[in-house]
């Protein structure tokens, strides 16, 4: 193009990065691209001395960048790099029947594309993190992991030796041995700033893109709305220190979260009306279990491992899948001698989409309402029953007392299924290769694409699909 | 001499309790508390005695609290923990309660060189610093670092 642009992306986090790396490798070096960033970048290092008292900096929080009276909160990373700055760095994939929770189970929605589909795209995007994982999953894998897994705690030993596959050391992005710019992960146990950088994040890991001679990168640029004739987006509208600019584009890709990839759409005046809806997390409960005799010892990492035992099955059909999280921070049982005869798990169920729950246009165009009424009672009625299954399957460890909290966490930090994937818009709004259904120049990666979110934690999967968008795109 | 009905007597030993606890309330704030909570849930080990007040001044100093999410309500929740506990066997949520006093106690001992002395209680506790992974990172004292193939 002369005045314009071949790719806009917006958003420098996960589903923009890996998109624009497939771009970048297959495409001709004569080729335009620009990147809308609506933060700042702020160096690891900066971060860092942020964290040790010797720096003083303004970090936008994600609470300032949009507007909610319902007391839910939402949290992401609105800067250079996204969520990869706050993330743990859990990636699991997720399950092959995840992807049809509508034809096994008759709830939620099918996925229009499949496990198999995806698989390697997972293969492709665990080598990029170098991500640390164990030899067997309960997901199918074709090769092992780059980096070996993490040690498992004396008590996640017993539950492994229980459970076998359907209890692993967790596969992660923090790294088990040093790899590239990363150290290696030594549990300090505050992964949104990985003391030691171990942490796979778009700066240590997909920062180089940003310097390529093609990518032009302006901060501080919130895009807004695109305009579109007859189908097809001419240009973007976004404001870049207070001013309003346009910037004209071939193709288009929203990268942004699952609030702000649905806001740009409305804000464009998308008459799809799925457009927006079905905003949903995971939902979080903490069990502490107190041991007579079991010292829980030798973990390595902030989350030594999953637990797959109340995840998938038949009960889908009725409540929710749960993915267990073994803790491994520094806690401790406030008894003598009996100082880490504890454990603390996180339950995590799948939430369902529902169209109620939605991100809406506000008086300012800047900032997003928010409307969640709260999560479904498919969720509930798995959270129910909680102490049955905590009994059920951690009954045989010498458990002394059992504190199973009263209340869900406030956010599990991802956001999901605002513009959905699906075979048309009848149900969603975009296709499998997630191009947008009317916009057929736009393509809307990230986890607002999640037909069904599951338990599991969505990075992975989103990354993988930004590739597979990527190459879907250019071939 | 005037007899007192018994919904009067009731209501007054409920002000009475009501005074104290907030008589207790205003004297003892946070920092007091936790120092009596540290020197009383750790009185069978030996600490050298100006840990305690060394661990609150450095964690007021540093805005300690406020990173580990103790916001104002957390601390006032703690305060009247501390002081409703010594006076009824149970109250509402008084299990998150405990947890949070073993947060406070963990995150004193983590400044200590206890972990590092491998939990022995025969030895003196010396306070270290306050506990911040990122100026000691790698330092979790239950970790495979400290307890390989365990």
């Amino acid at each position: 193009m002369s005045d314009g642009y071949d790719l806009i992306v917006v958003g420098t986090g996960f589903a923009s990065s890996f998109f624009l790396k497939h771009y970048l490798e297959h495409s001709s070096s004569g080729k335009k691209v620009l990147v809308l960033e609506r933060g700042k970048f702020h160096p690891y290092v900066d971060r860092l001395a942020l964290k040790k008292g010797k720096k003083q900096l303004q970090i936008t929080k994600a609470g300032k960048t949009y507007t909610t009276d319902f007391g839910k909160i939402w949290v992401f990373d609105p800067n250079f790099g996204g969520s990869s700055n706050c993330w743990t760095g859990c990636t699991p994939r997720f399950l092959p029947n995840d992807f049809k929770l509508k034809t096994l189970y008759g709830v939620g929605q099918d996925w229009p594309i499949s496990y198999d589909d995806l698989d390697p795209y997972y293969d492709q995007v665990e080598k990029i993190m170098s991500i640390s994982g164990p030899d067997h999953t309960p997901f199918p894998r074709r090769s092992s992991y780059p980096l070996p897994a993490h040690q498992l705690s004396t008590v996640d030993r017993l539950l492994q030796e229980k459970y076998g596959d359907l209890y692993i050391s967790q596969p992660t992005a923090r790294a088990s041995r040093a790899v590239g710019e990363r150290g290696a992960c030594c549990s300090s146990s505050v992964c949104d700033l990985c003391p030691v950088n171990a942490k796979f994040t778009i700066e240590n890991g997909l920062g180089y893109l940003y310097s390529d001679p093609r990518v032009t990168i302006k901060y501080n640029a919130q895009v807004i709305g695109m305009d579109s004739v007859q189908g097809i987006v001419k240009s973007v509208t976004y404001v870049e220190e207070g001013t309003t600019r346009t910037a004209k584009g071939e193709t288009i890709v929203l990268g942004a979260n699952a609030i702000f990839n649905a806001h740009i759409l409305l804000n464009s005046g998308d008459s799809n009306p799925h457009t927006g809806t079905g905003i949903c997390e995971q939902v979080g409960v903490f069990v502490r279990m107190y041991y007579k005799d079991l010292d829980n010892l030798g973990g390595s990492s902030i989350i030594s491992a999953n637990g797959y035992m109340m995840y998938d099955g038949d009960h889908r059909k009725d409540h929710a899948a749960c993915l267990i999280e073994s803790f491994n921070t520094p806690f401790i049982r406030n008894e003598a001698g009996k100082w880490r005869k504890l454990s603390i798990f996180k339950f995590i169920y799948e939430d369902l989409p529902q169209k109620d729950n939605k991100v809406a246009l506000s008086d300012n165009e800047l900032s997003p309402d928010i409307i969640f009424n709260g999560p479904s009672e498919y969720v509930n009625k798995g959270i129910a029953r909680l102490k049955q299954d905590v009994n059920n399957y951690f009954g045989f460890l010498p458990i002394e007392k059992l504190e199973i909290d009263n209340y869900s966490q406030k956010t599990e930090f991802h956001i999901c299924s605002t513009t959905k994937m699906g075979q048309s818009r009848e149900n969603s709004v975009i296709d499998e290769n997630m191009i947008h259904h009317e916009y057929r120049n736009v393509v809307v990666v990230g986890s607002s694409a999640y037909p069904s979110i599951t338990p599991a934690n969505p990075t992975l999967t989103l990354s993988a699909l930004s590739l597979r968008a990527a190459e879907k795109y250019l071939s | 001499m005037k007899k007192i009905s018994r919904r009067k007597f009731i209501k007054l030993i409920l002000l009475a309790v009501a005074a104290v606890l907030a008589g207790t309330l205003v004297i003892f704030d946070f920092n007091k508390i936790v120092v009596q909570m540290l020197k009383k849930d750790l009185a069978h080990l030996k600490i050298n005695p100006d840990s305690f007040e060394k661990f609150v001044k450095e964690a007021d100093d540093k805005r300690h609290w406020a990173g580990k999410f103790f916001d104002w309500k957390k601390k006032q929740f703690v305060r009247f923990g501390f002081i409703v506990d010594s006076l009824l066997p149970s109250f509402p949520y008084k299990y998150k309660y405990v947890q949070y006093r073993s947060d406070i106690v963990g995150d004193f001992l983590l400044s200590t060189d206890f972990f590092m002395n491998r939990m022995d209680s025969n030895k003196t506790i010396n306070y270290i610093g306050l506990y911040n992974p990122y100026a000691r990172p790698c330092s979790n004292p239950f970790s495979n670092l400290y307890y390989p193939e365990t």
